[in-house]
C-alpha cells in the first residue's frame, strides 16, 4: 500500500508543475503546502522526491547525464547512488592534510621522548 | 418473422464477442489508467494540507495532526498497553519469540542480516548502473543491471514479508497495532451537521471506534499510515 503511494508521489514530484513549484519555493520563498509547519509523512516524501528530481534535472541541464536517466525509477535511483559515491570519493581525495595533523584528523604530539643514555 | 428476430441477435452476439476480445486489453488499460488517475488526484489532494478531509456515507470526516496534548495521550496509552500486555502471559516479547523460533531452526535475525546484505549488493549494482548511464553505455547493458536490481529488490521484499509475518504476534507488534487504532480514534474528527457545523471528535469513545464499520476504519488507517506514521 505504501509502495503504491510512493510510486504516485514520485510521479507527482517528477511533473513540470511540482518541479516549478519546488524552484519557486526555493527562489521566491513561496509555499508549496497550505501548512508551513508540522508536515505530514506524505508531504515529507513529496518534498524529498521534488528535491531528488530537481537534482537530476539540473544535472541533465548541465550536460552531466543523458535524459535517458529519467526513463524509470531504477535508473534514477542508480544514478543518484553513483553520484553520492563519487561525491564522497572526491571529498576524501580533496581533503587537505594539514601539517601537524595526522591522516585521521587528530593533532600529532609536539613532544619527543628520548631514552636516557645509560652511563 | 421469427427469422428476422433470430438473425440480428446472432449477428449482435458475434459482433459483441469480437468487440470484447479486441477491446478487452484496451478497456483494462483504460480502467487501470482511470484508477491511477483517481489515486493520483486523491494523493495530490491530501498532500496539500496536513488536515485530510473526506466524505463517507454523507458525513464529512477529517484526519488531523495531533497537538502536544494528544501526543502525550497517545504516548500514555502506549505505555499503558505495553505494561498491560507484559503482565499477560499470552503475549511474548520479540526477543523471546525469536528464541522460540530458533529452537525450531528459524533464525529471524539472519533474515534481517540477509536483507542488509542484499541492500549492500543492490547499492553496488546501482553504482555500476549509474556509471554506465553517466558514460552513455548501450541500452542492453543498462537493462541487464536494471533486471539485477529488480531481482534483488524482489528478494528483499520477500524476506521482509517473511520477517514481518514471523514477528506478527510479538508483544511489541500488538502494541503498535493498538497504537494505530488509538491514534485513529484520537485524531479523527467529523463535522457536526447541526448548528454551525463545528468539527468534533468522530468517536465518543475508543470502544465506539472499535465498533465502527470496517470500510471507514480501512480508509482512516490508510490516511493515518501515509500522513502520521512518523509519530509511531
Amino acid at each position: 500500500m505504501t509502495d503504491d503511494v510512493i510510486d504516485i508521489v514520485r510521479k507527482l514530484a517528477k511533473t513540470d508543475y511540482y518541479q516549478s513549484m519546488y524552484s519557486c519555493a526555493k527562489e521566491l520563498n513561496m509555499h508549496i503546502f497550505v501548512n508551513t509547519t508540522d508536515l505530514t509523512q506524505l508531504q515529507l516524501w513529496l518534498l524529498s522526491y521534488m528535491g531528488m528530481y530537481s537534482t537530476i534535472n539540473l544535472d541533465i541541464a548541465m550536460g552531466e547525464i543523458n535524459e535517458r536517466v529519467l526513463e524509470n525509477d531504477v535508473y534514477e535511483d542508480a544514478y543518484l547512488m553513483y553520484k553520492k559515491k563519487q561525491f564522497s570519493k572526491d571529498l576524501k581525495k580533496n581533503l587537505p592534510i594539514t601539517k601537524g595533523v595526522s591522516e585521521q584528523g587528530s593533532p600529532q604530539s609536539q613532544w619527543s621522548f628520548k631514552k636516557r643514555k645509560q652511563v | 418473422m421469427s427469422e428476422e428476430i433470430v438473425v440480428p441477435e446472432v449477428v449482435e452476439e458475434k459482433k459483441e464477442n469480437t468487440l470484447n476480445t479486441e477491446q478487452k486489453k484496451v478497456l483494462e488499460a483504460v480502467q487501470a489508467q482511470i484508477i491511477t488517475a483517481l489515486d493520483t488526484t486523491f494523493v495530490e489532494e491530501i498532500s496539500k494540507n496536513n488536515v485530510c478531509e473526506f466524505k463517507y456515507k454523507d458525513v464529512l470526516y477529517r484526519v488531523i495532526r495531533p497537538n502536544y496534548q494528544q501526543k502525550q495521550e497517545i504516548y500514555k496509552e502506549r505505555v499503558k498497553k505495553f505494561n498491560e500486555l507484559l503482565r499477560d502471559k499470552t503475549y511474548i516479547l520479540e526477543k523471546d519469540l525469536k528464541k522460540s523460533y530458533l529452537e525450531r531452526d528459524v533464525d529471524v535475525d539472519s533474515l534481517g542480516t540477509k536483507i542488509r546484505q542484499l541492500e549492500l549488493k543492490k547499492n553496488g549494482v546501482q553504482v555500476k548502473l549509474g556509471e554506465l548511464l553517466k558514460n552513455g553505455a548501450p541500452d542492453d547493458d543498462c537493462k541487464t543491471l536494471k533486471t539485477d536490481i529488480e531481482d534483488i529488490e524482489q528478494e528483499q521484499r520477500a524476506l521482509a514479508i517473511e520477517k514481518q509475518s514471523l514477528l506478527e504476534f510479538s508483544l511489541e507488534n500488538q502494541v503498535l497495532l493498538h497504537m494505530y487504532n488509538y491514534m485513529t480514534y484520537i485524531i479523527t474528527e467529523k463535522k457536526d451537521d447541526k448548528g454551525a457545523g463545528i468539527w468534533e471528535k468522530a468517536f465518543s469513545s475508543f470502544e465506539k471506534f472499535m465498533q465502527t464499520d470496517e470500510e471507514l476504519v480501512t480508509k482512516l488507517a490508510f490516511l493515518i499510515t501515509i500522513t502520521n506514521r512518523d509519530l509511531l
